[in-house]
């Protein structure tokens, strides 16, 4: 009798660096967004892809507002597995930059209604015409991934995490 | 249908975002297609938002159709720029708005209605959601 095996879920890893941050004079955040949204989108449904997208490009972001040393480099570590998608952005930030973005990460953990606190903090920055600050956020509110951050003292090193449980979307 | 103003997002000679209104009778029509993933969208649609506010006053228009089903992706810089859009429309045109939007997509279902300000009264009474299907 011939029993079909079940095919073992996809399992996907990417890790890049770029160093230093100040060669990257493009829109580096939407190009490794986009390119790991097409890769994703080869192997799970297209909800993950451009979910992937939305983290990659948000922490890419937030590493690029938070440089103090140009000269250095981040790296980005994404990893999907049966159960989440994660996504870690590292770059070299001081202590007072990591308590900064820790936090803002607080502040959207503790909210019990993330819609809200994004709906409030645009009108806020909106009205004193404040760039950026929303991608954190986003990530909570949008697609309701949960965010983390450390901090390597040693190295200077911040690292941003954001977690998202698939929930039977990774196919 | 008439073309009312057209804005754009370029970069490195390659067209990533469009918003055209056109004017089809009394209605107006704001299609926005492509991505916003600049650093700052308003350099490139500073011009455009206030063109629109120029010629939305120029005209008889009594409804409008807010077309975001070609837009594929918006970074959070993006948000405030579609906010000055929707903002400028709200403000200068009366009667209903249907937004067109995408039925399996996070930013369209999720934080399109923040930036529209949906939990105003004034602006949700006038708004209708039409959920769309990406073909």
């Amino acid at each position: 009798m011939f029993v079909e095996q079940k095919s073992k879920p996809v399992r996907m890893e990417f890790r890049c660096m770029i160093t230093p941050m100040k060669a990257v004079k493009y829109n580096l955040s939407g190009l490794l967004g986009n390119f790991n949204a097409d890769l994703a989108g080869r192997f799970y449904p297209d909800v993950l892809a451009s979910r992937l997208n939305v983290m990659v490009s948000e922490l890419v972001n937030n590493a690029v507002e938070n440089v103090i040393d140009p000269g250095a480099g981040f790296s980005v570590n994404i990893r999907i597995t049966e159960s989440e998608l994660i996504v870690k952005v590292s770059n070299r930030a001081d202590e007072a930059q990591y308590e900064k973005v820790k936090r803002h990460i607080g502040v959207i953990r503790m909210s019990d209604d993330k819609k809200r606190l994004m709906a409030e903090t645009i009108a806020q920055r909106k009205a004193l015409r404040l760039k950026g600050g929303l991608g954190l956020i986003r990530l909570a509110a949008e697609i309701k991934s949960e965010l983390n951050a450390n901090y390597n003292r040693d190295k200077s090193v911040m690292t941003v995490v954001s977690r998202l449980a698939l929930n039977g979307i990774g196919g | 249908m008439k073309i009312l103003t057209y804005g754009e997002i370029m970069e490195n000679g390659v067209s990533l975002f469009t918003a055209i209104a056109q004017l089809n009778g009394k209605e107006l029509r704001v299609k926005f297609s492509g991505s916003i993933r600049v650093e700052n969208p308003y350099k490139q649609l500073e011009s455009y938002i206030q063109d629109l506010d120029a010629q939305l006053r120029q005209n008889k228009i009594s409804s409008t159709v807010l077309d975001f089903t070609g837009l594929s992706y918006c970074n959070s810089n993006g948000f405030y720029v579609l906010m000055d859009i929707i903002d400028v429309i709200y403000g200068i045109v009366p009667g209903g708005v249907q937004v067109n939007r995408l039925s399996r997509d996070d930013w369209h279902q999720e934080t399109l209605p923040v930036l529209l300000n949906l939990e105003d009264r004034e602006i949700c009474f006038r708004t209708s959601l039409k959920d769309c299907v990406e073909i």
